[in-house]
């Protein structure tokens, strides 16, 4: 039999039937009171949204006047500026042209020179004198032709070039003077109708459009308010229906179960089995209503900023807010244990800490030097090595491996195990004094100490850069490569004049966030040097935390760290403005 | 300004059980043994997987040789770096470098070439005017269109003054338009350079238009190699038969094993009561599909022993489903043993013609 009948005519369908009656009851008696309660809400969005819309569109039409005399204006700019970027770059193009011509015009002379030369040798290889004499006078007439030719032809040079920047400048100048123009005439032009009538008109709109919907909403609140006690009432009287329905069903529910334990165990299988559909069938109105819901609520709110929630409470909590309080901190003698007794000190963290102390400057003199140090040493390292680790082969794939390897330890034991390292008696002077070297003291010398923290955070960041890299090379098309082999170009030119060029996307990426992190560093400085020896390997982030948790000087370490922020801020700046022309092709 | 001589070469792809072993994959070239002359246009032909790519890029020096020997000119070039065999190469996807000028692309390989200055920019300048991209030097490749890009490719490919150039469907990727306009520009410059063309090509009209020397290819075997002419009137396999041509040859196989061919342009439409000469073959069929050529119409009919293309130019249009009566003449039959091989015996053909109008009557 077919199972859908089957559930029909069974005595579970009759059971559902009269719980469903219940839910419909609640359900009946819920809708009721919500009309009940936002009748008079609904009433006053009906009648006030033709005048909401008006509104929204008076205040669209003044914002559009102001931005579309923005976007006329703007688009007059890249127009232009458009046009001089092509002038500027046809002028380049022509002057290393102009440059160049007199060295080839040189180096055309010098062939004929020769060859001329070689001519007379020819002719005169008899006679040697003969050969001699020729030859001299040849030269002093060719030396003579040659500096007057050269002179001639420099100052033919100069005219051009000078020619040529007069011209650059002019059409510069020219286009200047064409886009003021442009745009004076349509500021003028938008001037001339932006007076204070159409000004004063249009607020005027906007206040009436404003009060007639606040009337609307006045009227509404106060139908509201002398409806309150009748849906006072009206709760009640829905709770308890809601309440009788409910334990109808309890009712229900206990006399099917009594019914189930008198049946024999054929029927109550059988029960059992239809049951499950009748649960489906609770569960999927119970989806419904839920999505319903959903909908209702997406409707009124954009579901982007429910996604962005998360992060953007996180962001301002802890970055946007202790930031903020830096900044105020800043320019206080901060006292922690009791914020009431902190005094108002204005810029005297940031005029002391730059003027009497010495150890600040000298931290942030050496974070630019460890950020450049690092930044230099491992693009050079991680270029090169994957250069030769971007192969598909088992000895390539163990070593990208064995590489990756120190990513993934611990900064603190790799830190640890570094000192052990670097000990003046330990392995790296051990294998130098092999070869007859006499190592430094690494991290115990005030002049190479901060090398060595830079040699072993690199050491540590290699295997990550070069993934990063390697998979910028294997974005590369191959059929470059091969053209590059059709143009006879060497390995190293073709590194040098291809894969760097193509690869300046990646390492843009790789300077970008190489630079900010060296600017933050700190745990290995922490564990291997505390900054010393004599502060020569002290940098912003440590001197901070030395300040701030150790001196419990919060002021001026949150000046300090302000001026971190500033630099990192300076670095990416520069970084991203000049690299993105490099990678622009 | 070199022929180009391929002895047995092989190319198998795959690795080598052991040194020493021949690798066991599939042979994308097997066997070639071809002189292309000098000065030619020679277009390697044959549908996708054929080999003719490959047997180029071995000819370029950009994939390895598994057996065999090339030479260009009098020189052995099987061992020698690509930079160094004296070619050019225009790529399908032109292979420009993307950073660098339009200038400087071409300048890179004579620079690298070690080529003094003057003779660069004197080169770059005179093949900028050859096609016509004078005012696009300082530009990159990625403000150019599609024919632009081809063009700066070739041009890379002539200021090289290559003794062969080699060309991958260097059209493929340009609107038809553009392609038969570059194609006439190809043959110009072909015409003025005098160089050995190489042109691998999927396009049997490409290769028809362009070629004076078509080698057709399939399965990494050489089917075919002749001029245009030769390869469409003289087909010697039911491949290039059916290769060549737009639509290709129709091909019937007869109860005997033998089978026997005639171009679409080559059976007419007649009326019902038209009198069927005494050589002649009466065949009829059934409309199946039409194609409207605009100039003329292009059937598809069921003949019973298989299927047919009709190209018919006269106005009389069939409709689809239409009985229709056809005539097939003697001169216009080739035939085609049991391996579909051409043959050339007339006593042969005669014998093969008459039984096929045997089992027509």
């Amino acid at each position: 039999m077919d199972i859908l009948e089957k559930l029909e005519n069974s005595y579970n369908r009759e059971i559902q039937k009269k719980v469903l009656a219940q839910l419909d009851i609640i359900d009946a008696a819920t809708e009721k009171y919500h009309q009940e309660k936002y009748k008079y809400r609904s009433i006053f969005l009906e009648q006030a949204k033709p005048l909401q819309d008006q509104l929204q569109r008076e205040k669209a039409l003044h914002k559009n006047y102001k931005s579309e005399l923005r976007n006329q204006i703007h688009k007059v700019k890249f127009e232009y500026k458009g046009k001089m970027d092509e002038i500027k770059e046809d002028y380049y193009f022509d002057l290393k042209e102009a440059k160049q011509s007199l060295d080839l015009i040189k180096k055309k002379i010098h062939h004929n020179y020769q060859k001329a030369r070689r001519e007379y040798m020819q002719a005169y290889a008899s006679s040697p004198e003969v050969l001699k004499a020729k030859l001299n006078k040849f030269d002093q007439d060719f030396k003579v032709y040659y500096d007057k030719e050269i002179a001639e032809l420099t100052r033919q040079r100069e005219e051009t070039i000078s020619d040529l920047k007069q011209k650059h400048v002019e059409q510069l100048a020219k286009l200047k003077k064409q886009m003021q123009g442009e745009v004076d005439e349509i500021k003028k032009a938008f001037l001339k109708i932006n007076k204070e009538a159409y000004k004063a008109e249009k607020e005027a709109k906007i206040s009436r459009l404003k009060s007639q919907i606040n009337v609307l909403k006045q009227e509404m609140k106060k139908q509201e308010k002398g409806n309150r006690s009748f849906l006072k009432t009206l709760k009640k009287e829905t709770k308890a229906v809601k309440q009788k329905a409910r334990s109808e069903i309890r009712k229900i529910n206990r006399e099917t179960r009594n019914a189930v334990n008198k049946m024999s165990a054929q029927e109550r299988k059988e029960f059992m089995e239809l049951q499950k559909y009748i649960n489906e069938d609770f569960r999927l109105r119970r989806k419904i209503k839920l999505d319903q819901k959903e909908a209702s609520i997406m409707k009124k709110i954009n579901p982007a900023y429910i996604y962005i929630f998360p992060a953007a409470f996180g962001e301002v909590l802890f970055t946007l807010l202790p930031f903020a309080f830096m900044i105020v901190g800043s320019l206080f003698r901060v006292n922690l244990t009791n914020l009431s007794k902190s005094r108002w000190v204005g810029l005297q963290n940031f005029v002391m800490i730059f003027t009497k102390d010495v150890e600040f400057q000298k931290a942030i003199y050496n974070t630019i030097i460890y950020s450049f140090i690092t930044v230099v040493l491992l693009s050079v390292v991680t270029i090169l090595m994957a250069a030769w680790l971007a192969k598909n082969t088992k000895i390539h794939n163990l070593a990208q491996t064995m590489v990756f390897t120190p990513h993934i330890a611990s900064l603190v034991s790799i830190s640890i195990l570094w000192i052990a390292m670097l000990n003046p008696n330990g392995i790296i002077n051990q294998v130098l004094a092999v070869f007859g070297i006499k190592g430094p003291a690494w991290l115990l010398q005030e002049n190479t100490s901060l090398f060595s923290v830079s040699l072993v955070t690199v050491w540590k960041d290699i295997g990550y850069y070069v993934l990063i890299i390697i998979s910028g090379l294997q974005g590369i098309p191959a059929y470059v490569y091969e053209a590059a082999k059709l143009d006879k170009a060497s390995k190293m030119r073709t590194f040098f004049s291809i894969t760097i060029p193509l690869l300046a996307p990646t390492l843009s990426f790789v300077f970008i966030t190489k630079f900010i992190n060296s600017f933050k560093v700190f745990a290995p400085i922490e564990i291997m040097t505390n900054g010393g020896p004599m502060g020569s390997s002290m940098v912003l982030s440590y001197w901070i935390y030395k300040v701030g948790r150790i001196g419990f000087n919060y002021g001026p370490a949150m000046a300090g760290a302000i001026i971190l922020t500033i630099m990192i801020a300076i670095c990416t700046f520069i970084n991203n403005r000049y690299l993105r022309k490099i990678v622009r092709y | 300004m070199s022929k180009i001589e391929l002895s047995n070469l092989t190319k198998i792809y795959g690795e080598p059980r052991r040194k020493g072993l021949l690798p066991e994959g599939k042979r994308a070239v097997n066997n070639v043994t071809l002189t292309i002359p000098e000065r030619s246009f020679t277009v390697l032909v044959g549908p996708s997987g054929c080999g003719k790519t490959t047997l180029l890029r071995m000819i370029a020096g950009l994939e390895s040789i598994t057996m065999g020997t090339i030479k260009i000119g009098d020189v052995d070039v099987t061992n020698i770096d690509p930079g160094d065999r004296g070619i050019a190469m225009v790529f399908q996807t032109y292979a420009l470098y993307p950073h660098m000028t339009v200038w400087k692309n071409i300048e890179f390989g004579l620079k690298n070439a070690r080529m003094p200055s003057y003779e660069i920019n004197r080169r770059i300048k005179e093949v900028l005017k050859l096609v016509n991209l004078e005012e696009y030097a300082n530009r990159r490749p990625a403000n150019l269109s599609g024919g632009q890009r081809q063009r700066v490719a070739l041009a890379r490919a002539i200021a090289k003054k290559p003794q062969v150039f080699l060309m991958d469907e260097p059209l493929s990727n340009l609107d038809a338009k553009l392609r038969s306009a570059m194609r006439t520009e190809l043959i110009q410059i072909h015409e003025k350079l005098k160089s050995t063309f190489v042109y691998v090509t999927h396009d049997q009209v490409e290769a028809m238009t362009m070629g004076d020397n078509i080698v057709v290819m399939n399965e990494g075997v050489i089917e075919q190699i002749g001029t245009p002419m030769e390869i469409h009137d003289e087909p010697n396999c039911v491949f290039v038969a059916q290769f060549i041509g737009d639509p290709g040859m129709n091909i019937l196989v007869l109860d005997n094993g033998k089978r026997i061919g005639f171009r679409p342009r080559n059976i007419h439409f007649v009326d019902e009561e038209h009198p069927v000469k005494d050589g002649d073959v009466e065949i009829t069929g059934e409309v199946l599909a039409i194609e409207n050529h605009g100039s003329e119409f292009l059937y598809y009919i069921d003949i019973g022993i298989g299927k047919i293309y009709i190209k018919d130019a006269s106005r009389q249009i069939k409709k689809l489903g239409e009985k229709v009566k056809m005539v097939l003449k003697r001169q216009n039959v080739y035939a085609f043993d049991e391996n579909e091989r051409r043959i050339y015996d007339e006593n042969e053909v005669n014998k093969i013609y008459g039984y096929f109008r045997e089992t027509r009557k």
